[in-house]
């Protein structure tokens, strides 16, 4: 019985010392996995950051009113450094959840500043089309001005100005003398 | 066959030399219409470099007038305490600026330049890892009129910032217990992908005890 006994308390023993054994592994693989996600999603973060500074620039070539997306944009900032700061404490699942605040937040503002910028392009290509037209409004009739009041008035000029102008032939001009002797 | 020959009397040479002038007349006009439309597109199609820059100042709180004065900056600093300052950065510039400034101690010989920052091999840099960033959109025509204005959206500041010396900062300066503070605005630049120096720095000279 005590053989039996002593054998089952080594086997409990071993058990417990397996199960924390497999349990520190399965923690640190985790955690390293949770280390590995959160530095991605904070380059990642920074990196649509970028995108979102660049499109900015843009815009504001643009003469789009952006000032709101700039602080919107600084938030976002703040956002991943506080991730960045969880993530060099140690605070993965904080920095992972910060750093998925500020890609959504970035997303949604990418897909509003890109809004403003068609919008100012849609605005570009019909006042375009109104000027075009408009020209070339300004163009027929200034043809048509031109065919029906501006040609005549200079043909007229015309035909006072070299109207009287007299072609003389020497022949001619040798009979006229001969006439006159 | 007919030989067609013109009388050139007084009255054509009149004629030819009024044509002669017409034709001076017309080019004249032409030229002066192209002159004229050249300067219209000119002005209405070119813009004129803006006044394009950057600006970063230090500050330091006067707690009895309850402002920012940009004098009274410390020049001692007790290694078991703080010097509080604060700095402060403009964008007068004409698009969004993305800003860092890194804090850096260097030697008092150290030269300050506006077109390289001072190299890391030859500072220690404060706040790190903790960097100071900011984005900024740019001035209005109408707030670059206005100036001593500490609060607008083109203002990053007055941010505070504590100097300190540490045991590290001291084992940088060796035996000289004066240095520089160099505050150094950076800009994000698009097309490298990277900070780059805006050759805007400004500096504090103090020796610790």
């Amino acid at each position: 019985m005590n053989h039996y006994s002593q054998k089952l308390h080594t086997f409990v023993k071993n058990t417990i010392i397996l199960s924390i054994f497999i349990s520190l592994a399965f923690l640190q693989t985790t955690q390293a996995q949770s280390q590995l996600e959160a530095e991605n999603l904070i380059q990642e973060a920074q990196e649509k950051l970028i995108e979102v500074i660049i499109l900015l620039e843009q815009a504001y070539l643009q003469n789009i009113e952006i000032k709101a997306s700039v602080l919107v944009a600084d938030n976002v900032l703040d956002i991943i450094k506080e991730a960045d700061i969880a993530f060099q404490d140690g605070n993965y699942t904080t920095a992972i959840g910060k750093a998925n605040l500020a890609i959504s937040q970035l997303n949604e503002l990418t897909d509003d500043i890109n809004n403003l910028i068609d919008t100012k392009r849609n605005n570009k290509k019909i006042i375009n089309t109104i000027i075009g037209v408009c020209g070339g409004a300004v163009l027929v009739f200034l043809g048509i001005i031109t065919k029906k009041k501006i040609y005549p008035w200079y043909k007229e000029k015309q035909q006072e100005e070299y109207g009287k102008l007299q072609i003389i032939y020497p022949d001619t001009e040798v009979k006229k003398a001969n006439e006159k002797n | 066959m007919k030989k067609i020959k013109l009388d050139i009397n007084k009255n054509s040479k009149i004629m030819f030399r009024k044509r002669e002038v017409e034709n001076i007349v017309k080019f004249a006009i032409v030229f002066t219409s192209l002159v004229i439309v050249a300067t219209f597109a000119a002005v209405f199609f070119t813009s004129l470099p803006e006044n394009d820059f950057s600006e970063l100042s230090l500050l330091m709180y006067d707690s009895t007038e309850n402002s920012f004065l940009a004098t009274n900056y410390p020049t001692v600093i007790n290694t078991d305490q703080n010097e509080t300052i604060f700095f402060m950065v403009k964008n007068y510039g004409s698009k969004v600026n993305y800003y860092e400034v890194r804090v850096k101690i260097t030697e008092l010989s150290q030269i300050i330049s506006l077109d390289f920052a001072v190299p890391p091999s030859e500072c220690y840099m404060l706040y790190a890892q903790n960097t100071f960033e900011k984005i900024l959109p740019s001035a209005t025509k109408a707030e670059k009129e206005v100036a001593k204005t500490i609060e607008a959206d083109y203002i990053w500041g007055p941010t505070l910032i504590s100097l300190y010396v540490n045991e590290n900062i001291k084992q940088f300066l060796g035996e000289n217990n004066q240095f520089k503070v160099v505050f150094e605005l950076w800009s994000f630049d698009t097309t490298a992908g990277q900070f780059q120096y805006s050759g805007v720095a400004v500096f504090l000279e103090l020796s610790y005890l």
